[in-house]
């Protein structure tokens, strides 16, 4: 029987790519994250010189992945171009739900981080192009360890990081020693906590794709992260995330924060120093990998044209085109992305971080290695993940803030988890 | 009285609209609900097209019904909405009374009372959430802080210094935590919805009989004895249709769930929903009509308390 | 007169600061929402910066200039304002029909309507995408939302007619039937005149209850037919702290329906019985 879906999809398309030929309209479906509100100013001068017309669509992450994947997954049409993470890209692709990119020889390829590429990549095939990409490191302050008496190295140890925690900890003159993610998400505390479990050896599945939440490495990575933000962090880490933490940073609740090398950007207090991400004897895997990349979704009509802004988009030019911005600067221009930016002086020189975060990205490992049969760092690039991962996520919250135990949470995420990967024929 | 030709007439496209409404996307959903239907699978792809070839029968069923929170998700969900039920009829009672008196300002309190019900769900809980529970930046923290350093201040006094260094340290409450964010909920949502209840309590009380007022309290009957023995029954009726009313709403909250703790102790079945729409549609499907069928049978035992008195 | 006699002083005094004081606190949360969005995205998470801060209005000009607030704002009116006449238009001959003319099935249909609310939507997501978009090349129009918004209200809408109507005697429809005026005619001179109070306020509900649809206005939408809940979706970032911006994204979008509500609080108050007053 052949599928309903796709004949009517098949219709759509061609109907709709009938009629698309004078169409000079681009619908963009992005999160509203910083450099996107950026982009849309912009990209003002992008419409100005070719005439195309773009349309934002700006939806909350969650919002935005539901939209876009029932969109898509309907025969698609709705957007031109989708802002998708390193999840969705090389399953998505593999799927044929969005379109390989083919971009004109103009375009440097090869300048695009490694690491951003491969992440985006499915079978060799580059399917979504980075907008801005981020790793994860250590970003302390300075002023309050030298005082404490400690240091954090680059890929220190837990131990180390954890007697630094403790010694800036000092909740009577509000200032929390750790600041880590606990809000419930795969995105969320499931990145960091992946992060840490990847540093002690654990993994989510084994080389048959069996879950293995069971097992000894990652009792002692979720202990070893509820014990330290329990006891070292700020109240209410089972609702932080990103922006709840960079509010408390910035008003320098934070003795150190270890999240997306995107944070730098935003830190307002100027005694912050950076470390890349502490292990506990196994660097690989201790620091995530993410991008937001822009990809044409199967199906839109307007495909070259989409190429054509996406070209735009993730270039060299784009960056300049930010960096001499009279409203921007050099300071906000998107990072993680090319290597190219890291060599532009103007950059260099009021990015601190710069260098922190290229080595960050660089050491990030996602494809699949011996000990981790599968893609990604923080995540699985399988389509069951979020679902497996957000029941994780709230086990983890629960665990954190003493609902439950450690054993009995990372028992419940694995049933959960063993159960969504058997519904799913593995 | 014979003719039923012309009140069928009128009734007809309400009925048939909603008809339409109700069963065809529940058709396609009983439909998914007996077959392996998921968005994506690297596995078998065989299962993304919504094809009868992958009839499954009651598999879905089963496995949502073993999958983890289900139970959880239906006691939590009569929970929350019990809880809200309380809470908005007993304040809408109390404040309804309390405006009903004429006072100077009285116009003005009414509409103050009765703004948070036309605030949008999403608006209502980042607003509660962020703004004002957060337990460091939101207005909680800051009083909870503002409180212990104003405690610490007094210990310096002399005498009642004594008294204040046996006070403890307040510690401020996290909304968002598996123990906690169901109250948050039912926090927002009481929130919202008293003044629902106010606006309907509002309008019955002004056709209460005041003559009968005015001789109960000739006879020397107290203010509570009154408001219990003829406010209340008086009330009745209205209390009902507020249940009923917000039941209907409340069973399908979702924003506030997912604002403030993204299902962490806290979800009910649409939120559950959701959470396999990211790929499992047969499950997500499977669940839906599990809503539906849990759905009616409060329906049934809501109007039947309701519609008694409807037809008379 | 002598109830007013007896009050003493004191509760003269105590129950209306009571109710004052119990306004006050219902209405802060909407109070300090208006309060931040007069704060720079920085000022709105600092508490030195909670009370003292330099207004600001920027927040407002950036939500006009770069999120086209007016087209949202417009897409609301109108599929609010045509959903609610739609309802009306079908909602009250059904109405009117079950409350003069009732079968023994009235009530069996009244109850069936409303149980047509408790769908949960998220289960129906993806036949309503597929429907509306690859079916009925609806989506994204003005008239989808329009219809799906309509069809959400009509339970309630018929519900809260029929009561009001049922409060009408039975007698004053008779006496026009006996004159020989239409059915139509009777709906237009006698029932509509007489139950004005009722259709309006629950014309009123409707509308509320459309504005804030947040479900269907966001997913059956993209960018022409999107309403302002789906703007306050937008405004909602994983890496982006933006509370002066939501703050008066939100403010914008809940300002006209609340002030609306405000002009017609008597309206409401004398309307929203949903028979129960007998």
């Amino acid at each position: 029987m052949k599928s309903l879906f796709n004949t009517v999809a098949a219709v759509a398309v061609a109907t709709t790519g009938a009629t698309a030929v004078s169409a000079q309209d681009l619908t963009i479906a992005i999160v509203n994250n910083g450099h996107m509100i950026n982009m849309q100013k912009v990209a003002e001068a992008y419409t100005a010189e070719t005439g195309v017309n773009l349309n934002w669509v700006a939806l909350e992450e969650g919002v935005l992945r539901e939209q876009v994947t029932s969109d898509t997954a309907t025969g698609g049409g709705q957007y031109d171009i989708i802002n998708i993470g390193m999840q969705e890209a090389p399953i998505w692709g593999a799927a044929g739900w969005i379109e390989p990119l083919n971009f004109s020889s103009g375009y440097d390829v090869e300048d695009i981080l490694p690491a951003m590429r491969a992440g985006l990549s499915h079978n060799g095939t580059l399917y979504a192009a980075p907008f801005y990409g981020e790793s994860s490191m250590v970003m302390y302050r300075k002023d309050l360890a030298d005082a404490a008496g400690v240091k954090i190295r680059n890929n220190d140890s837990w131990a180390n990081v954890k007697g630094a925690a403790m010694a800036m900890h000092d909740p009577d003159n509000g200032v929390y020693g750790a600041c880590l993610r606990g809000k419930p998400g795969w995105g969320d505390n499931g990145a960091f906590i992946t992060t840490v479990a990847n540093s002690f050896g654990a993994r989510w599945f084994d080389e048959n794709m069996k879950p293995q939440l069971d097992s000894a490495a990652w009792n002692e990575a979720v202990s070893f992260y509820v014990d330290l933000l329990a006891n070292y962090g700020p109240p209410g880490s089972e609702g932080n995330s990103f922006n709840e933490i960079l509010a408390l940073y910035n008003q320098d609740k934070c003795g150190l924060w270890i999240d997306a090398t995107i944070a730098a950007s935003f830190l307002e207090n100027p005694n912050v120093a950076y470390a890349q991400s502490p292990n506990a004897g196994n660097p690989v895997g201790a620091n995530w990998l993410w991008a937001w990349a822009m990809a044409i979704p199967a199906g839109s009509p307007n495909a070259d044209a989409a190429r054509d802004f996406i070209e735009w988009a993730t270039s060299k030019d784009y960056v300049q085109a930010v960096g001499n911005h009279p409203d921007f600067g050099w300071g906000s221009v998107p990072t993680g992305q090319r290597a190219s930016t890291y060599d532009i002086p103007e950059f260099k020189a009021v990015a601190g971080f710069a260098a922190a975060e290229m080595a960050a990205i660089d050491s990030a490992a996602p494809e699949a290695t011996d000990l981790k049969p599968y893609v990604g760092v923080q995540f699985v690039a399988i389509p069951e993940f979020p679902e497996i991962g957000s029941a994780f996520g709230q086990e983890m919250a629960a665990a954190l803030s003493g609902a439950k135990s450690v054993e009995d949470a990372l028992a419940a995420a694995q049933a959960a988890a063993v159960s969504i990967m058997d519904e799913a024929g593995y | 009285m014979a003719n039923r030709t012309l009140p069928r007439l009128l009734q007809a496209p309400a009925v048939l609209m909603l008809l339409m409404w109700m069963l065809v996307p529940l058709g396609m959903t009983l439909f998914f609900s007996f077959i392996r239907y998921v968005l994506n699978s690297l596995r078998r792809p065989e299962w993304t097209t919504p094809s009868i070839e992958n009839w499954r029968g009651l598999g879905n069923y089963k496995y949502v019904l073993e999958a983890k929170d289900f139970w959880f998700a239906i006691q939590n969900s009569v929970f929350i909405v019990v809880s809200i039920l309380i809470f908005t009829v007993v304040f809408g009672l109390l404040i309804a009374v309390l405006v009903n008196r004429s006072f100077p300002g009285r116009g003005i309190v009414r509409v103050l009372l009765i703004s948070p019900f036309f605030v949008m769900p999403a608006v209502n809980a980042v607003l509660w959430i962020n703004m004002i529970l957060d337990p460091v930046l939101g207005l909680n923290g800051l009083a909870v802080a503002g409180i212990n350093d104003l405690v610490v201040g007094l210990r310096e006094f002399p005498l009642i210094g004594q008294f204040f260094s046996m006070w403890p340290e307040l510690k401020p409450i996290s909304f968002r935590a598996t123990q906690t964010s169901a109250y948050a909920v039912i926090m927002m949502v009481t929130w919202q919805w008293t003044p629902f209840a106010v606006l309907i309590f509002m309008t019955s009380l002004q056709s209460e009989d005041e003559s009968q007022k005015e001789a109960a309290m000739l006879d020397g009957a107290s203010a509570w004895s009154q408001f219990i023995n003829l406010t209340v029954p008086h009330l009745a009726r209205p209390i009902a249709i507020v249940v009923m009313i917000q039941s209907i709403f409340h069973l399908s909250l979702y924003a506030e769930i997912e604002i403030v703790s993204r299902g962490n102790g806290n979800k009910n079945l649409p939120y559950l929903i959701g959470e396999f729409t990211s790929n499992n549609i047969g499950a997500a499907s499977a669940t839906g009509i599990f809503a539906v069928i849990l759905a009616n049978i409060i329906a049934i035992f809501l109007l039947r308390m309701v519609g008694k008195s409807l037809m008379n | 007169m002598a109830a007013v006699a007896q009050t003493s002083p004191l509760s003269r005094v105590f129950w209306p600061a009571l109710a004052w004081i119990i306004a006050l606190i219902f209405f802060f949360p909407i109070f300090w929402l208006v309060f931040t969005s007069f704060k720079t995205d920085a000022d709105a998470v600092k508490p030195e910066h909670l009370f003292f801060f330099t207004p600001t209005l920027e927040n407002y000009a950036n939500m006009t200039e770069n999120y086209d607030y007016w087209r949202f704002a417009i897409n609301s009116v109108i599929t609010a304002t045509f959903a609610t006449a739609f309802a009306l238009v079908v909602g009250v001959p059904a109405a009117y029909a079950m409350a003069f003319d009732p079968s023994r099935h009235t009530k069996d249909i009244l109850v069936w309507m409303l149980s047509t609310k408790m769908l949960p939507a998220a289960a129906v997501l993806y036949p309503m995408t597929f429907l509306t978009k690859n079916m009925l090349g609806l989506f994204d129009t003005h008239f989808l939302i329009i219809v799906v918004l309509c069809l959400i209200n009509l339970p309630i809408v018929i519900w809260m007619l029929f009561t009001y109507f049922k409060e009408i005697p039975k007698d004053i429809i008779e006496a026009g039937k006996m004159d020989g005026v239409s059915t139509w005619g009777e709906i237009k001179d006698i029932l509509i005149p007489l139950a004005w109070g009722g259709i309006a306020s629950t014309a009123l509900l409707t509308f509320i209850f459309c504005w804030n649809e947040a479900y269907w206005t966001v997913r059956l939408t993209t960018i022409d037919a999107a309403t302002l809940s789906k703007l306050i979706e937008g405004n909602r970032a994983p890496e982006g702290l933006f509370f002066g911006r939501l703050s008066a994204v939100s403010t914008a979008a809940v300002g006209p329906i609340v002030v609306l509500g405000w002009f017609c609080q008597k309206q409401l108050v004398q309307g929203l019985t949903f028979g129960a007053v007998k």
